[in-house]
């Protein structure tokens, strides 16, 4: 048994990501390499330094304490992430928070002290904890007790995954103990997703049609509206018609933010994918047509 | 810059006296002011002019309508005015009079004496400088803004209503007790009298000013018309039934209830045994004010001037207190501004009156019970205070049957032939026909008893000043009558016509409510301000016997007040978890989307609680309602003045910093506690020396506000408000004698929350980590953080209260023990307990701008934090601030704590989805025994927007701390305070 793995936040009083007020708690690791990644943070299953240009007054103090050369002004992005032995004495020296180690290691019960605290919210809200991240179900085992300790506490619980994971596990180990699963439905066509995701959708979409064939537990497909990759009207009409032959009434659209960008060069990425604009008016409308057919919250 | 030469500037200010001089010599009209043969007064007064420092010295006297200026020192002065030094006299004599004020304030200036003679000399000032009344010459209301465009800002006022198809609580009649369906345009006559009070600019009333300077010139004040000395239970009592009828009765055009406050259609009544002369030097330039401006013609100036401020010069609660306790410290302190702010100087009212028990039984059966007891009394102090009873009762029904028979006079100039006056006709006869009978006898239909309540309110108001004299229960009054005129219906469109009747008498209530505004001098709107009345209405909650007491007129209520989007009256809700709905809390939320920020919601469970904590019986308990901003008064029971007093919790800090200096004056005003830059060793050191400046700033606000309650009792008793209440009459006293079941004062501490940020700061930084010493810590305050950046860096990342982190609420509620044992162990003037609270109206801003830097990184002049709010900036998430206010004993807070949230919907969120989110955090904050939420459902973005385009706002409710306000009327410090404030997005 894991008695800790590497949580890189909670947020609480999270009210995007299920019903009523929850914590939400982003798992660092993630088994899809989704090239518009909003969370490049949690792609990662291990610890991570990430420097915040926009706070960093370029005094010089992680370069005059890091012992292993990795800080230089000259660098790309700051770090050499090569010599980087994580030891955080540049974090801790930082005066301006510019500098901050991702990923911090969770036991269950520290978790769950965290998730008590709000125990008065979720009830009166209906709400509950949401586990996200990254990807939970890299994580079965730990995830496993995690969902029994929320049972026990009769905390409503819910998962949000990209679909990847092993169905026999998850069957063994999440499904009874879970309440409500967000499932990312992203690109239909399965070249298209192993050029945009970096993995086929093939098993994704089989996990996907046998819960939603099971029917035992609540499942919400969830849409990312990402410009030109995600939200192109072939795709977009594909999924609204796998949907349909599913049965599926009920979906969540998730509208493209383009403030994430800042966040690949924090941890020392490159990003490959560019567009700085909100969803326009027209596109929203069209896409509200083609799925017309499905309830589902404005975006 | 042009270098001031100081010695000329000296010389021309005496020039200017001389001057002034001159003019009473020369001008007749100007020699009036202090020598007037028509009411024989002649002012003698000596003033001092000085320098902190003694080095500039001059003086004026006034003898029998001649002014003299001399060079030196006079004895025995009135009044010494003294400037911080010579260069602020040459700097200051100049600015224009009104300002004066303002100066003692930032304490460039100061006075020892009587504060009337400084207010009366800085309006002869005025004159000479040729302040002059503009374009007004009454006695109506101007109107400012053309009604059609009241409603233009309304356009972005999107009511939304959810309706209800199933009843909820002790609702019997309303099909949908959120009433969905109505809006304002299905009242035309309460949307007219909307629009036309907003429209009307208030114009300052001297009728009662007149009337109670006349009858005491005629029927004396220390001593009576025989020479003996005027029992003041006597005097008071003559003076409000003088003042009830000869008060003009109005019933204003196309008005359901007859009466008004003032002589005017929206008025600013005046109590010169109060505060009125600190208006004089304003007298003629009050309508052209930037801020809040009140219409005065050139007759009422001169009224004021000459014939009613002169006789109340020491015939106020000020300066009699100041004689009669020989200038005390405490009072000095008072009147520097920033430490505590005493309210009984401007006003006591701060109550609920037995409303109930006169609706039900009539004023005739209390003075029929007077009458009977004078018989029976066994003292002469008895026997006069039955009597004064009855004369003030007596008054009142003049005053009711003046009004029947304006109703009859009004109807006969109108013409019946015409059927919209035909209609008017009718409706002036039923007035008549009322008025002729409540509030004497029993009210027995729903308008009689808002009128029975409405008579007796302007009544009171002949006697008090209007400063949150509270309505109280509003939806318990009157659900009985409802009830009964709902039997009456024979089918359902005649019963639907009775709501809606019920919605427009309500309506007709509360416009009336707003037909007056308190009197405040410039200086007052500048630091303050925004408040009105504050005349309070409460509904839900329990009953006397823990029964669910929402009902329809509760939902009627609520209803009515969401349409109107009036700031009057206050409206307060109490939400008792698990009797009242869950539906209903649902409204109060949905209420405060559509208004913005009302009503404030109250944990009825806590509060009584808290009250049964401080002694009142369980049952007493229940009947609580609120007074002014939040606090709890028990109806017709207790006599608790609310907000006897503000106290500023910073202050204490800043002296214990500075070793009893208070940085603004550099005056040694507290205790000599110790350098902070050698003497304290360990943290609990510097704690005590706080506690120390606290006990003692404490203790003398506790002996002025006795001070001024002993004042009260001669200078402005209360015989009129005394028969409202069950206990004086028992016990043959009035109720400034202790007379009233409960006997409480109310104090409201200000600014816990920057006092606990700053003790945390120093805790963790200077003493835990030693990150740097006390005297880093006090250069980089002294130097407002200016060069100290990386200190504020660091100040910065401390948790402070709100952030849920260990120790921060752990040290709140030792100052707040602290400060519960201090005021518990004292008593009051009417042998009362002082009961706490933390809210802070708008004093958080006023006494901001007065404070230096402060360790926990708040800059100087910046406001400081209203209620119990924590600091803006403290923590991102809502979720800690709410557990950590909510963690705070409210067994120490029986007099209330508000706090205050700016919540902004998610635009993605529909509706209902938004009122499921808000309504969760008020029960969870309830279910976390949080005592007081109120909401600000309004953006940064809008708030910015309106103070750039004034117009299109209106109307925008904002919630300052306890009283809601229209944003447009404050002051641009109070403005920034509120947009500033952390927003909590749903998002």
């Amino acid at each position: 048994m894991i008695d800790k793995t590497l949580i890189v936040d909670i947020k609480r009083n999270a009210l995007d990501d299920g019903p009523g007020i929850r914590t939400l708690i982003f798992f660092k690791g993630c088994p899809l390499s989704c090239v518009w990644c909003q969370n490049p943070e949690a792609k990662s299953p291990y610890l991570e330094l990430s420097f915040d240009k926009q706070m960093c007054s370029e005094c010089g103090s992680c370069i005059a304490f890091c012992t292993q050369d990795a800080i230089d002004f000259e660098y790309k992005f700051r770090i050499d992430r090569s010599k980087c032995n994580l030891c955080g004495i540049c974090v801790e020296n930082c005066p301006n928070s510019a500098l901050t180690l991702v990923g911090k290691s969770y036991s269950i019960k520290e978790l769950m002290e965290i998730i008590l605290k709000d125990k008065i919210f979720y009830d009166n809200s209906k709400g509950g904890v949401t586990l996200s991240g990254g990807e939970p179900l890299y994580h079965v085992n730990y995830v496993h007790n995690l969902l029994k300790e929320l049972r026990k506490a009769n905390i409503h619980s819910c998962i949000e995954t990209a679909g990847l994971y092993n169905r026999e596990k998850f069957e063994e180990y999440i499904r009874p103990h879970v309440d409500l699963i967000y499932f990312d439905l992203k690109i239909f066509n399965p070249k298209l997703h192993a050029y945009y995701c970096k993995v086929s959708n093939e098993r994704i979409l089989e996990n996907f049609e046998s819960l939603i064939k099971q029917g035992v537990i609540e499942i919400l497909p969830r849409i990312p509206l990402i410009p030109s990759i995600t939200d192109t009207k072939e795709n977009l009409r594909a999924l609204a018609e796998y949907l349909n032959i599913l049965n599926v009434k009920k979906i969540g659209l998730l509208s493209y933010n383009p403030l994430w960008l800042s966040k690949s060069e924090k941890i020392g990425i490159e990003h490959k994918y560019f567009h700085s604009e909100w969803l326009s008016k027209e596109k929203k409308k069209e896409i509200k047509e083609i799925f017309s057919n499905f309830t589902f919250k404005d975006f | 810059m042009q270098v001031l030469d100081v010695e000329k500037e000296l010389e021309n200010f005496k020039g200017q006296l001389n001057l002034l001089a001159m003019i009473f010599d020369t001008r007749r009209k100007m020699r009036r002011e202090i020598y007037n043969e028509k009411t024989g007064f002649i002012f003698n007064a000596k003033y001092q002019f000085t320098t902190k420092d003694d080095a500039f010295n001059v003086h004026v006297i006034f003898q029998d309508g001649k002014m003299t200026v001399v060079d030196g020192k006079v004895e025995n002065p009135n009044i010494t005015i003294y400037y911080k030094d010579k260069e602020t006299l040459a700097n200051l004599y100049s600015k224009s009079a009104e300002e004066s004020l303002d100066y003692l304030l930032t304490n460039e200036m100061g006075y020892i004496g009587n504060m009337s003679y400084l207010t009366k000399f800085s309006y002869l000032t005025s004159l000479i400088m040729g302040a002059k009344i503009k374009d007004y010459k009454g006695p109506e209301n101007r109107v400012q803004y053309p009604i059609d465009d009241i409603d233009r800002g309304e356009k972005s006022r999107k009511l939304k209503n959810e309706s209800l198809n199933y009843k909820v609580d002790k609702v019997e009649i309303l099909e949908d007790p959120y009433l969905a369906k109505y809006s304002i345009d299905d009242f035309p006559r309460i949307k007219y009298l909307k629009n036309r009070r907003f429209s009307l600019k208030p114009a300052i009333c001297v009728e009662r000013a007149k009337l109670v300077t006349e009858y005491h010139k005629e029927n004396g004040f220390e001593v009576d018309n025989s020479g003996n000395p005027f029992d003041p239970e006597l005097r008071q009592a003559g003076a409000v039934n003088y003042i009830m009828s000869h008060k003009k009765p109005i019933i204003h055009d196309k008005h359901l209830i007859a009466g008004s406050t003032t002589s005017k259609e929206v008025g600013i009544p005046m109590y010169p045994e109060l505060i009125a002369t600190a208006i004089w030097p304003e007298l003629k330039t009050i309508g052209e004010r930037e801020l809040n401006p009140n219409d005065i013609s050139d007759k009422d100036a001169d009224i004021l001037s000459l014939e009613v401020f002169p006789y109340w010069m020491e015939r106020n609660v000020r300066e009699y207190c100041r004689t009669k306790f020989n200038n005390p410290k405490s009072q000095a302190l008072e009147e520097g501004w920033l430490f505590y702010f005493m309210m009984k100087t401007n006003a006591i009212s701060h109550t609920v009156p037995g409303f109930p028990m006169i609706i039900n039984e009539g004023l005739e059966s209390v003075k029929n019970k007077a009458e009977k007891l004078e018989k029976e009394a066994d003292s002469e102090e008895k026997v006069n205070f039955y009597k004064a009873i009855q004369i003030a009762i007596n008054g009142v029904l003049t005053y009711a049957q003046n009004l029947s028979e304006e109703a009859i006079r009004i109807s006969e100039t109108l013409d019946s032939s015409e059927p919209s006056q035909a209609k008017r006709i009718e409706e002036l006869k039923e007035i008549s026909r009322i008025c002729a009978k409540v509030p004497a006898n029993p009210a027995e239909t729903l308008q009689e008893a808002i009128q029975s309540i409405w008579t007796s309110f302007v009544c009171l108001h002949c006697e008090n000043a209007n400063s949150a004299l509270s309505i109280g229960r509003l939806d318990q009054m009157l659900q009985p009558f409802f009830l009964k005129e709902t039997e009456k219906a024979r089918n359902d469109s005649e019963k639907e016509e009775i709501i809606k009747n019920a919605i427009e008498l309500v309506g007709s209530l509360f416009i009336r409510i707003n037909d007056h505004d308190p009197l405040m001098p410039n200086v007052g709107w500048k630091l303050f301000g925004g408040s009105s009345s504050d005349d309070t209405v409460t509904v839900g909650g329990v009953d006397r016997d823990g029964n669910n007491a929402v009902n329809d007129m509760t939902f009627i209520i609520l209803k009515t007040n969401e349409m109107l989007g009036f700031q009057d009256p206050n409206m307060n809700a109490r939400y008792y978890s698990g009797i009242n709905s869950k539906e209903y809390l649902r409204r109060l939320t949905e209420v405060n989307v559509n208004m913005g920020a009302s009503p404030s919601i109250h944990n009825d469970k806590t509060m009584i609680e808290a009250l049964v904590h401080e002694g009142f019986s369980i049952e007493d308990a229940r009947n609580w309602g609120v007074t002014g901003c939040v606090e709890p008064t028990i109806v017709g029971k207790h006599y608790g003045h609310t907000n006897c007093m503000l106290l500023n919790l910073v202050a204490p800090l800043e002296m214990a910093l500075n070793n009893g200096v208070i940085p603004l004056t550099g005056d040694l005003m507290g205790l000599e506690t110790g350098d902070t830059r050698s003497n304290f060793v360990k943290f609990d050191d510097f704690l005590n020396a706080y506690k120390a400046q606290l006990k003692y700033l404490a203790e003398q606000s506790i002996e002025i506000n006795n001070f001024l309650g002993e004042s009260h009792k001669y200078i402005h008793p209360t015989p009129l408000l005394s028969s409202f209440f069950e206990g004086p009459l028992e016990k043959g006293k009035d109720l400034i004698q202790g007379g009233a079941v409960y006997n409480t004062s109310g104090v409201a501490l200000v600014a816990l929350s920057d006092v606990i940020d700053s003790l945390l700061v120093i805790r963790d930084l200077v003493y835990n980590k030693k990150e740097f010493d006390f005297a880093t810590l006090m250069d980089a305050i002294d130097n407002n953080f200016e060069g100290y950046e990386s200190i504020l860096h660091k100040i910065e990342q401390v948790p402070k209260f709100g952030s849920g982190e260990d120790g921060t609420v752990e040290l709140a509620q030792e100052i707040i023990n602290y400060c519960y044992e201090i005021y518990n162990s004292a008593e009051n003037y009417r042998n009362g307990k002082y009961l706490i609270g933390y809210w802070s109206i708008s004093y958080h801003t006023g006494f901001g701008m007065l404070t230096g830097a402060l360790p926990s990184g708040r800059k100087k002049g910046k406001a400081l934090t209203p209620g119990l709010t924590p600091a803006p900036g403290t923590t991102d998430i809502l979720l800690p601030s709410i557990q950590s206010v909510a963690a705070l004993d409210y067994l120490k807070m029986a007099n209330n704590a508000s706090y205050n949230v700016k919540l902004v919907p998610h635009a993605g969120d529909s509706h209902e989805e938004t009122l499921d989110l808000f309504t969760s955090y008020v029960q969870s904050f309830f279910d976390l025994n949080g005592m007081q939420w109120q909401f600000n459902v309004v953006s940064s973005d809008t708030l910015k927007d309106a103070m750039t385009n004034p117009i299109d706002y209106r109307w925008l409710l904002v919630r300052v701390s306890g009283y809601n306000a229209y944003f447009t009327k404050l002051n641009e410090n109070m403005q920034i305070e509120i947009i500033e404030r952390h927003e909590y997005q749903a998002r």
